[in-house]
């Protein structure tokens, strides 16, 4: 059953202005539970953009976003972050950590908001970065990790929350060829744990990689075509 | 509740991050509240002192006014008030001020035959004979008068007086005795040569005080020469006075206030880039407005509240341990007649209710807009780096 | 004009809320104009995100509404020794007419200005905000009341002269004047005290009815109940509760309590009863607003602990009332 399902996507910034920018037009695709997509393209494409609104990070213009059977394009604002905080996880392009705090207060970030105490936040995080390799270094400041390790801290952050699917904007960007291996292995061992993924990228290593279930390419807000492997 | 445990502590942490931003609003706030709270902690320590000085005033007070001033009082009023019904005693009163060409101060000369004046000695007695008096601390450390030394005062016919010190006032009050020299009353009459049979002023008990208008009524009918002053008249000019002062340095202080909240709208305005980019990832991995508006609000709690007890802290410094030397000549007038004299502590909840109203409520409000700006930051700003 | 430190608290203090909540409101009468929920243009977007502005900027006008009326009473009750024959707070309202209307009107815009944060909390948590129209619409017509308030208060101490003799509560609270307040004193203690426990223990029961049963009838009777034991309950303060805090048979001021002598007593007693009377009023208030489907599940779940906070409020509201009778050094009724 598909699990994210769009229908008839798009979605224009600064309507009405001389810098209208359409950045998808009517996009539609949809992505099973348990599978690893890929949207490829330029940079430009509309890659990111499309993540931002399956991810529901913003709203589109037009059309439907459905997460599990809900559709969630008319949502407000409080209604979506709770969306967003039940059902995803986000590995950023540029790990998006908070430099000054800790390898664990970064990744309890997600829980703040919720009704948890510190403990059984902590009892959650444990596992996690453990799982990752990096519960040794958990109370060091983020900005004095090597790059493979903020790397797994932004995982370890995005799985605190037990979502169901986990978005990546281009994971590998600023990883070697070896961590990015890495990278893929951990997303292997996550996607058998049954978690979807959605990737975007223009990097061959990860798009060709076995892992892949559907490539999405795009191009100039539009989808060019759908490789199912 | 754990919610706002976790958002506090996430923002304590924050602000340490940010210290060198935070410093100059916590500089500029502390020494605001330190100010204001300097001038009410100083008008009221005033107060109470004055409250000291007329719980010692009998309830009513009966004057004589000649040519619309002040005259000595025929004692033999007193007989025919105490006659009024409803009063209790009637007590002549002998008093005066002496001015001290030597030491270039003022020193109220009073007679000891008031038992109203419970006054605690330091050391030694009473006067009890023509030739001995008590003073206050004040004269005594501008005259170098101890203890069992003596003192020299010019009387009304230009003849030196010897007195010696029999005792020197201690007093909850220094306000109340710094100045006073405490002699007999048949002293005080032969040394400012009072006619006999005068008095300066006359104190009335009244059993109940509720009567104590009417009493007055029926003295000024008795006497259209005497003017009776209550105690409660008394307490509500000092009260007025004080209000006022206080009332008009705060006002001035407003200007203060509104500096500050310049610059804590400044501050709140001109976020940098990295805490816009915190914000957005705070967003973007699940928390909502809201909560990005609770996290600023404890911020600006923990920013007004050590400011605010910091400015506190040095305001109580500075009024009772330094006798308020910043703003003292400003706001005691009437007192740099006086030599120095120590304060008693003495805090008003309702000033401390004030104070924060003044300042804190005047900083949340200028940073609502600017902190609202940046709670609504968009989470997909993240996403495009 | 009296330059009290806290009088110009007050008027500074008020003066910000004013700002803050008409800036609430112009924003909001923006959204009430322009509000299009179907649309999801950017315009939308940003006038969704004006509605968290429009929310904290009246949830701080709440809390400083609430510090401000604490304020003003303390304010009112240091200024007595200004005014020959004040005692307490009752003798300096008395010292110009105004005075008791500024009191008054502040109490109704501090349940007003609650009543609206609830209708906008519960609002919010509904998927597609169906009262948006509704909310800033009261939001508009609160405004005016802010105003009042701020007018009021500024003419009462600006009329405020220290020359002026007043009367106060013992000839105001006292029985053989005519007036409104010496009737509300002169209410015998013994019907006094049966109504006031008859009222609380029916608003007892009608709380625990409430939480069981889903009649909209009850919510109303439970609102009107509330209402009428903030009534009695002023009255009941009034007319025997003060007797037995100041355990004086003849003094029924209903500010005295508050000051230090009698150990702030009248904080947690006023305290408690006005949050017992809000919360007890809100389901009531938030009947007619059931139609809508989504409304009427979220309220459910929301109701209760508004039930619980009006139970809890008026059992500790009434044990203090009680445990002034008892250990009160005055008796009334000797057996």
């Amino acid at each position: 059953m598909a699990y994210i399902e769009i229908e008839g996507l798009s979605k224009v910034y600064n309507v009405g202005r001389a810098d209208e920018l359409t950045a998808l037009a009517d996009v539609s695709l949809s992505i099973d539970s348990g599978e690893v997509a890929v949207l490829t393209g330029s940079s430009g494409s509309g890659k990111t953009s499309l993540l931002s609104l399956i991810g529901c990070m913003a709203r589109p213009t037009q059309g439907k976003v459905i997460i599990a059977g809900k559709d969630v394009a008319k949502l407000p604002e409080r209604f979506l972050t709770a969306v967003r905080r039940k059902r995803f996880g986000f590995i950023f392009q540029q790990f998006n950590l908070i430099r000054d705090v800790s390898v664990l207060e970064n990744v309890l970030l997600p829980l703040y908001p919720l009704d948890l105490g510190m403990s059984a936040m902590k009892d959650k995080a444990m596992p996690i970065l453990e799982k990752l390799k990096i519960s040794h270094k958990k109370n060091l400041k983020v900005k004095n990790l090597s790059g493979g390790e903020q790397q797994r801290v932004a995982i370890a952050r995005a799985l605190i929350n037990e979502p169901e699917v986990i978005i990546a904007d281009e994971p590998t960007a600023h990883l070697d060829r070896r961590l990015a291996q890495e990278f893929l292995d951990i997303l292997e061992v996550l996607n058998h744990e049954g978690k979807t993924i959605v990737i975007a990228t223009h990097d061959p290593f990860v798009y060709d990689n076995r892992l892949v279930g559907k490539t999405v390419s795009m191009r100039d807000g539009r989808i060019e075509g759908v490789t199912i492997h | 509740m754990i919610k706002h445990l976790k958002i506090i502590e996430y923002a304590l942490s924050s602000l340490l991050r940010r210290k060198t931003k935070i410093i100059a609003i916590f500089i500029a706030y502390t020494l605001t509240v330190a100010t204001l709270a300097s001038v009410l902690f100083l008008t009221h320590a005033l107060k109470t002192e004055a409250t000291h000085i007329l719980q010692g005033v009998p309830d009513l007070i009966v004057q004589r006014i000649l040519g619309g001033r002040h005259d000595l009082i025929p004692v033999d009023y007193a007989e025919k008030i105490k006659d009024i019904f409803g009063v209790s005693e009637v007590k002549p009163r002998y008093w005066g001020y002496y001015y001290d060409a030597l030491t270039e101060a003022n020193y109220t000369v009073m007679g000891a035959g008031d038992a109203a004046l419970e006054l605690k000695l330091l050391d030694g007695k009473l006067p009890a004979t023509e030739f001995e008096c008590a003073v206050g601390k004040g004269v005594a450390a501008l005259r170098g008068a101890d203890y069992s030394n003596e003192l020299i005062l010019v009387n009304s016919r230009n003849i030196g007086v010897l007195f010696d010190v029999s005792g020197i006032f201690q007093s909850d009050s220094s306000l109340l005795t710094n100045d006073l020299v405490l002699l007999t009353n048949e002293a005080v009459i032969d040394f400012f040569g009072f006619e006999p049979g005068r008095a300066t002023d006359l104190a009335v008990t009244v059993q109940n005080s509720n009567e104590l208008q009417t009493v007055a009524v029926k003295i000024k009918k008795l006497f259209p020469d005497a003017r009776p002053i209550t105690k409660r008249e008394l307490t509500r000019t000092y009260d007025m006075v004080f209000n006022w002062r206080s009332g008009m340095m705060l006002t001035v202080f407003c200007a203060a206030i509104m500096a500050l909240c310049i610059m804590a709208w400044d501050k709140a305005t001109g976020i940098s880039a990295e805490e816009k980019l915190e914000i957005g990832i705070l967003k973007a991995i699940g928390w909502d407005t809201d909560d990005v508006l609770i996290l600023k609000f404890w911020e600006g709690v923990i920013v007004s509240m050590t400011s605010f007890l910091t400015g506190l802290l040095l305001s109580y410094v500075h009024v009772f341990y330094f006798d308020a030397f910043v703003l003292s000549t400003i706001l005691k007038g009437w007192s740099v007649l006086f030599p120095a004299f120590q304060l008693t502590p003495s805090v008003n909840v309702l000033h401390i209710f004030t104070m924060f109203f003044l300042t804190v409520v005047p900083y949340i409000a200028s940073t609502v807009i600017p902190t609202w700006k940046t709670a609504v930051t968009d989470p997909e700003s993240v996403m495009r780096g | 004009m009296i330059l009290h430190p806290g009088i110009i608290g007050l008027l500074v203090g008020s003066v910000i809320t004013l700002l803050m909540v008409f800036h609430a409101a112009v924003t909001g009468a923006i959204v009430l104009y322009r509000w299009d929920f179907s649309s999801s243009s950017q315009y939308q977007l940003s006038l969704e995100r004006k509605t968290y502005l429009v929310s904290t900027l009246v949830n701080y006008g709440l809390a400083f509404q609430v510090a401000s009326a604490v304020l003003f009473v303390y304010t009112v009750d240091d200024i007595h020794q200004l005014f020959v024959g004040a005692m307490c707070a009752t003798g300096s309202l008395n010292a110009n007419p105004i005075g008791w209307y500024a009191l008054l009107s502040k109490i109704a815009v501090l349940f007003l200005s609650g009543f609206w944060l609830a209708l906008n909390y519960v609002d919010s948590r509904l998927e597609e905000s169906p009262y948006v129209k509704l909310k800033y619409g009261l939001l508009i017509g609160l405004f005016p009341f802010l105003v009042l308030d701020l007018i009021l208060q500024f003419f009462y101490f600006l009329g405020l002269d220290p020359a002026i003799i007043t009367s106060c509560c013992g000839s105001l609270f006292g029985g053989d004047s005519n007036s409104v307040a010496s009737s509300v004193a002169s209410v015998p203690v013994v019907p006094a005290m049966i109504v006031f426990y008859l009222l609380g223990a029916g608003l007892i029961f009608l709380s625990v009815a409430v939480l069981y049963f889903v009649s909209d009838l009850l919510r109303y009777l439970y609102a009107v109940l509330s209402a009428s034991f903030f009534v009695v309950s002023i009255v009941a303060i009034i007319s025997f509760v003060s007797i037995y805090i100041y355990e004086l048979p003849t003094h029924h001021c209903p500010f005295d309590m508050l000051q230090r002598g009698y150990h702030f007593v009248g904080y947690p007693l006023y305290f408690t009863l006005f949050l017992a009377v809000y919360f007890g009023m809100l389901p009531g208030l938030f009947c007619p607003l059931k139609r809508n489907v989504g409304m009427n599940t979220i309220l459910s779940k929301i109701e209760r602990p508004w039930i619980y906070w009006c139970l809890g409020n008026t059992v500790l509201c009434m044990s203090l009332v009680t445990y002034t009778i008892c250990f009160s050094n005055l008796t009334l009724f000797s057996d």
